[in-house]
């Protein structure tokens, strides 16, 4: 292939520019030979330093382990080809680890030899390759694991754990102190916490503020552990109580007054804390966006109504025995809202009558989980006041059919997500309308969906954004309804989970989905050679037998 | 097929096809960067953080993997997956820690993304499912905490849970 005009033009600029840069290193009078000269190319920033050509004044070494040495260069055929180019050794010095214009999206790193006790390795490490609970046993190590671990975002700590609280333990730790439980709160409340010292090591508080602290106070022995855990609890914006008390909520008040300005999420958890100490707590943690009530049985839904901060965004409420209705109307208040779930076995159409498609504009997520008495009447509310849904779960709604959900297709266009699992009245005429109307639904969940068979997984077969589908426990389904699955040829993430009638061959063909991440496949009857295939063929994809 | 000559610090030379080198980000810019055409002689890249064995490891690995698709785009949420390491690899991979290490370091300092990957997963893979002490003895750490210091930093951290 000829050059084009302008492509002899850029190599002459470029030649001429080395030719520019050679003679200003010369006037620069640094000690190198003429060969010696960077050639940086005009397109890019390489920080140069002109690299003396003899090995002995070779004083650069920052990353090098070891120094090239003077017999294998000087023997080097190859090399006088590289120096008659007119591109002389300093290619070591290029490559080394300084090396400014790598187009690759990682930055380079600097490693030293010792990678256990390198923190810029660890810290990469740690951050890329460590997930969820896995990342907890990293600062038990040792001094400088724990630094390097506590010395990471706060996302590293805060994006997928939460410091749970186990009231319960505490009550019972404390029962066996009980007199220094007293004096201790006795202590703090009468001295107030201005008194008691916090001492911070500066080089782990000024990135995280919290991290590794420590109390101070002759009262305080054992009690300081929870004082303690509360306070480490600072890098992190959720706080998780379980089995909480309204004297539990109060603790939290005193002992975590920092938590008015940190604690953006909420969870409390099987606690038997009343409408008060909800009330109380929601009062003192005012910028809390999320939160979570589970098992939480004092709680009444005026409480509730009563309790809920303005700007909250997401409310999870699971069996939590006396929310029904009500809950929905102040729900639907909440000009913030975002994301409502709610698991309550007595909730009606009625309840979702209270959104009003103005003021819930923001609402794109709703999930109502096993709120058993819903019927296709609460989808017509759905569809009439919440036209912009994203997300929808009716799973385990069971009185909902085919009518309603043909109405919720033809309504709900932006829908991404639908999990109509064990809503076991569903049949393949549902799966047509999703198929011609849902044309965005990116996930679909139809597990325990009982009555679906191959003919309504063939409609899917044209629903070319489909990136999730899970047909567990599909018991209808056979070797054809595979067959269409893998026309879907975008799908990342399936479960054919519990399917049992699919032979190895078709199981096989699922090998020409490139795109699965993740491929469920648990008590399917799977052979372990069929397994092996999947995994080999499918690299990429997480093969879960 | 073209050739460049790779040229360890212990001053072995190995010709490599010019692109099994080029899946080193840092050999491609270079050659880019030095305008190097296909059909220019040969080559002789000296590479100063590089001994022969590991050298030789490096270049069998990405020549192995010379056809692989460019890998996925940077996606935080399945990066973190470490049980996908391809089998070929598992075996490549069965080597002394300290040859392990040399090579994540070779595969940083060359910018070969997955190498560098296939390196990490397979230390993380090492220290999962492990107490701090079994930690310690793998990788030859001393545990520098006092008792208090200890029980401390392991309550501060058994109060967790997943999101």
């Amino acid at each position: 292939m000829s050059l084009s005009p302008s492509g002899m033009i850029d190599r002459a600029s470029a030649e001429i520019t080395r030719c520019i840069m050679r003679i200003k290193k010369k006037k620069d009078g640094n000690n190198h030979s003429t060969t010696g000269t960077p050639t940086a190319s005009t397109n890019n920033s390489v920080k140069q330093t002109p690299q003396p050509q003899s090995n002995t004044e070779r004083h650069e070494t920052t990353n090098n382990v070891g120094t090239p040495q003077k017999k294998p260069m000087n023997n080097q055929m190859g090399l006088g080809n590289i120096i008659m180019m007119g591109t002389p050794t300093r290619k070591l010095n290029h490559i080394s680890g300084n090396y400014t214009t790598n187009p690759s999206p990682r930055s380079k790193m600097n490693f030293s030899s010792n990678l256990m006790m390198d923190s810029q390795f660890l810290s990469f490490l740690f951050t890329k390759y460590f997930h969820g609970l896995d990342k907890l046993v990293l600062p038990l190590v040792c001094k400088y694991w724990r630094d390097t671990t506590y010395g990471l975002t706060r996302e590293y700590w805060d994006k997928e754990l939460v410091p749970v609280l186990n009231c319960k333990e505490i009550r019972h730790e404390l029962l066996n102190c009980a007199g220094v439980r007293r004096r201790f709160y006795s202590a703090v409340h009468k001295r107030g916490c201005g008194h008691v010292k916090l001492i911070l090591e500066p080089k782990v508080s000024n990135i995280l503020g919290f991290t590794s602290c420590e109390w101070r106070g002759k009262y305080i022995k054992s009690g300081l552990n929870i004082e303690q855990r509360i306070i480490n609890f600072c890098r992190f914006t959720g706080l998780k109580l379980l089995g909480a008390t309204d004297e539990d909520a109060e603790d939290v008040l005193i002992h975590f007054s920092q938590g008015s300005s940190l604690i953006q999420t909420l969870k409390l958890y099987n606690s038997s804390l009343t409408d008060k100490g909800l009330y109380s707590l929601l009062d003192h943690l005012s910028i809390v966006e999320n939160l979570e009530l589970v098992s939480c049985n004092e709680i009444t839904e005026d409480g509730i109504t009563k309790a809920l901060p303005v700007n909250l965004s997401n409310i999870v409420i699971l069996d939590c025995i006396h929310v029904a209705d009500l809950v929905f109307s102040s729900v639907a208040k909440l000009p913030c809202l975002r994301s409502f779930t709610i698991q309550a076995y007595h909730v009606t159409d009625a309840a979702l009558s209270s959104f009003n498609s103005k003021l819930n504009l923001n609402l794109t997520t709703l999930k109502l989980n096993s709120c058993w008495e819903l019927t296709n009447q609460a989808i017509l509310h759905i569809v009439s006041s919440l036209p912009h849904l994203e997300t929808l779960s009716l799973s385990g709604c069971s009185k909902v059919t085919d009518e309603g959900i043909e109405i919720l297709a033809e309504n709900l266009t932006v829908l991404k997500s639908l999990d109509l699992s064990w809503c076991s009245r569903i049949t393949d005429s549902s799966l047509e309308c999703i198929a011609c109307d849902l044309v965005s639904l990116q996930q679909l969940i139809l597990d325990r969906c009982t009555l679906v068979t191959d003919l309504g997984i063939g409609y899917l077969a044209t629903m070319s954004s489909l990136r999730l589908l899970s047909i567990r426990w599909c018991s209808s389904i056979r070797d054809q309804a595979v067959h269409h699955i893998i026309s879907i040829k975008k799908l990342q993430y399936l479960s054919i989970a519990g399917c049992t009638n699919i032979s190895a061959g078709t199981l096989c063909s699922l090998s020409s989905l490139r795109e699965l991440r993740e491929l469920e496949l648990t008590n399917c009857g799977v052979t372990p050679s069929v397994i092996q295939f999947l995994r080999n063929t499918l690299q990429h994809c997480l093969v879960i037998e | 097929m073209p050739v460049v000559r790779l040229q360890s610090v212990d001053g072995e030379v190995f010709p490599v096809d010019v692109e099994i080198a080029r899946m080193s980000f840092a050999i491609r810019n270079m050659l880019d960067d030095l305008g190097v055409q296909d059909n220019d002689a040969e080559e002789v890249i000296p590479l100063p953080n590089v001994t022969g064995p590991i050298l030789r490891k490096v270049i069998e690995w990405c020549t192995h993997h010379k056809d692989d698709p460019p890998p996925p785009e940077e996606d935080d949420t399945r990066e973190k997956r470490t049980d996908d390491i391809p089998a070929w690899d598992q075996e490549f991979l069965r080597v002394d820690q300290a040859v392990l290490f040399d090579i994540i370091l070779a595969a940083n300092y060359l910018d070969i993304k997955g190498l560098l990957d296939v390196t990490c997963k397979t230390v993380a893979n090492m220290i999962k499912g492990k107490t701090p002490e079994e930690i310690r003895k793998l990788f030859n750490i001393k545990n520098d905490f006092t008792p208090a210091e200890e029980e401390q930093i392991r309550k501060e951290n058994e109060w967790c849970e997943e999101k």
